[in-house]
């Protein structure tokens, strides 16, 4: 094709939807508490990027900074969010609300709180588009069944009519992913969006995500504690702890080639890793505990629970340094470190 | 109802050459009234016919999602509910038949381990309070040895000595479990009924308790009935799984057997959805994930509870609920379509 020389020129993904960088943020309560600290995450077209990590470890909060629904009691500190180019800092209450559902939004945990409990399904969906297009009425009925079809609810119309008490878990969530897409964003922010199911829902609401990233090309970014959800569905992955990104690389290298302590660690947890292990044997585990805010010490914060820590990482945090292609991680003696130098072909 | 058949275990072994027997259900049934309506009382089977034995010595996975009456089972077990009909046998004694002194001197023997370890502690107590409770209402240690006691208890489940004089909300999730676990276990019960212990924690500190409960069960001879809608950890704690689907059992059998060989369709899905532990498992794994959710047909209660999202079903499961019968020794089915030359096989 004669466009294909223009093209190339391009590379695919070169500007990513959404680009966190250096965020940090604090907690106020009777002193500031670092929760997160220069946090950086980037998701390109058409890609899933998952945020794991354990409770506390700020991926939630992460989330929420780029939707501006952060809690009253914190603030950012530094860093910014560029969505498509726009730096969310930069912009007023008003066009942020704008961006808010049209370019980017949000699936939660608990379809059942963030569905307004009085409102039947269809108008849920129907009102995002009065806010966030110029359909008439009718338009936006026929718009709201084709999103339900397109997320799976069986017999859109019924489904329409219904309240979210009507409906069971899996079909709650699928209405507000049906929410959110309403406004064809290019950023879809789901976090933990099937903990709360059960396994087989879980695998049916995880296939729409890869399905509207195909079909849509839409990006999520996708907020979880479960790294068999990652092995699912992610294209690349960032593993935060203690506020901190600790690790990112494609899903392929995380899972093959961790190369923070930390990463290891929460793989060696995932059950069907162990399967095999004889029942008298102990699994491995990660002593200790996910540490609170304001329990953070200096130097590495994993370095109390990690059994590589030396000297300099309780002194010194490191910082995120080139692990392989596309792939940096925060350790001083990272895993497989002696390996073979990564090819010379770079990434961004 | 149609009501399958009782399983083929012994009722009663004999002590000594066949494994002891700890609890034994048999055709347990849980009604709950629902809201009464124009249309007159509506009744739910949270349990439907539900029969299996527990071996003495042995963990028990029991499987299921939301709605399976995989808790209510449990409840049923440690008698805090009673069955609408059928028996709850535990170590030889029909659980209704009992009350008073003796059910409480059986209770003794049985422990829950619930979900959340939040709200199972009380708040307003110390931990070594909430330890010493379980010998006061007992009086099974005379009050000067209490506090020696609730010291083993504390260094059991691998927490620090000074714990005891500290209140729960100064611990972690990870450790309030392990002081609900000192608990269950003061009084060297038999069987502790774990309701999904694990799924409040941390993936870090799961693999902590799961040590734990499978250190304590070797070292107390504990028997474990372990309800969790986890696959993946009941692979690793189990020696038998029984697969629960709107209040009725699919599948019974060891874990090997359950996990290798599955003989029911919804086992099989249920397997089919626990997610893949490598990306490169994406691809290989089928991608059509079970339709719909499990979800009570009130029209209706012939047939097979699955038949509705079962991707083999046929008239026959529309029409009769499927027997309970043993497919091999030990492996137990309900699905018309299972065994030697059926598409199920």
């Amino acid at each position: 094709m004669s466009q294909g020389v223009t093209d190339d020129q391009v590379p695919a993904g070169q500007d990513p939807v959404l680009a966190v960088e250096d965020l940090s943020v604090c907690f106020e309560a009777g002193r500031q508490l670092k929760a997160l600290s220069q946090v950086s995450v980037t998701v390109g077209r058409a890609e899933i990027v998952g945020v794991v990590g354990e409770s506390g470890c700020g991926k939630s909060l992460t989330a929420l900074s780029v939707m501006g629904l952060l809690p009253h009691n914190a603030t950012v500190t530094g860093g910014r969010v560029v969505l498509e180019g726009v730096d969310l800092g930069s912009l007023n209450g008003r066009q942020r609300r704008d961006l808010r559902g049209r370019r980017m939004s949000m699936v939660f945990q608990e379809p059942m709180v963030a569905l307004n409990p009085l409102m039947r399904a269809g108008r849920q969906v129907t009102e995002v588009l009065s806010v966030h297009s110029l359909l008439s009425r009718p338009a936006r009925k026929e718009r709201t069944l084709a999103l339900f079809r397109e997320v799976g609810l069986a017999d859109p119309e019924a489904r329409y009519r219904q309240y979210p008490h009507q409906l069971s878990g899996g079909m709650r969530q699928r209405v507000m992913i049906a929410m959110a897409l309403a406004a064809e964003p290019s950023l879809l922010i789901a976090d933990e969006p099937t903990t709360a199911l059960d396994p087989t829902v879980q695998s049916q609401i995880l296939q729409i995500f890869l399905d509207i990233r195909d079909r849509l090309g839409t990006s999520v970014l996708l907020v979880t504690h479960d790294m068999g959800v990652i092995a699912e569905v992610a294209d690349r992955v960032t593993v935060m702890y203690a506020g901190r990104v600790v690790e990112s690389a494609p899903v392929s290298e995380i899972f093959h080639r961790p190369a923070h302590p930390y990463t290891a660690g929460l793989l060696a947890s995932i059950p069907a890793r162990n399967a095999d292990r004889g029942r008298a044997e102990d699994l491995p585990t990660i002593p200790g505990r996910v540490p609170a805010l304001g329990e953070i010490t200096a130097g590495c914060p994993f370095a109390p629970r990690c059994e590589r820590a030396q000297t300099r990482c309780l002194q010194e945090e490191p910082g995120l340094l080139a692990a392989g292609p596309a792939h940096l991680a925060a350790c001083w003696y990272p895993l497989e470190q002696d390996r073979l130098p990564a090819p010379a072909r770079s990434e961004t | 109802m149609t009501s399958a058949p009782p399983p083929e275990l012994s009722p009663s072994p004999p002590a000594g050459a066949r494994p002891e027997v700890l609890v034994e259900c048999t055709e347990v049934v849980k009604t709950y009234q629902t809201a009464a309506s124009l249309l007159g009382r509506r009744s739910m089977r949270a349990v439907d016919g539900v029969s299996f034995t527990v071996t003495a010595g042995s963990v028990m996975g029991l499987v299921g999602e939301t709605g399976s009456g995989k808790s209510t089972t449990g409840r049923l077990v440690l008698g805090l509910e009673r069955p609408t009909s059928g028996r709850v046998v535990f170590a030889g004694q029909d659980l209704a038949s009992m009350s008073g002194g003796d059910l409480r001197r059986l209770r003794r023997q049985m422990q829950p381990v619930a979900q959340d370890p939040y709200s199972a502690l009380n708040g307003r107590m110390r931990v070594s309070e909430i330890l010493a409770e379980p010998f006061i209402v007992h009086r099974t240690v005379p009050k000067a040895q209490i506090r020696r006691q609730t010291e083993e208890l504390v260094d059991l489940v691998g927490l620090p000595a000074d714990s005891l004089d500290r209140y729960p909300h100064e611990f972690s999730g990870g450790q309030r479990q392990r002081i609900v676990i000192a608990r269950a276990i003061a009084l060297q019960p038999r069987l502790i009924v774990c309701d999904e212990p694990l799924s409040a924690l941390d993936v870090s500190v799961q693999s902590q308790i799961i040590n734990l409960l499978r250190r304590l069960q070797a070292e107390f001879s504990l028997t474990y009935l372990f309800i969790s809608h986890d696959l993946g950890i009941v692979r690793l704690l189990c020696d038998t799984v029984a697969v629960m689907y709107l209040g009725q059992l699919m599948e019974l059998a060891s874990r090997d057997a359950l996990f290798d060989a599955p003989a029911h369709p919804y086992t099989r899905a249920l397997l089919a959805s626990v997610p893949v532990s490598d990306p490169l498992e994406r691809r290989s794994r089928a991608r059509r994930p079970l339709g719909g959710e499990a979800e009570r047909d009130p029209t209706t209660s012939q047939g097979c509870p699955f038949q509705a999202r079962c991707p083999l079903a046929e008239e026959e499961c529309r029409q009769r609920r499927p027997e309970w019968r043993q497919v091999e020794p030990g492996h137990f089915v309900a699905c018309h379509l299972a065994g030697p030359g059926h598409p199920a096989a």
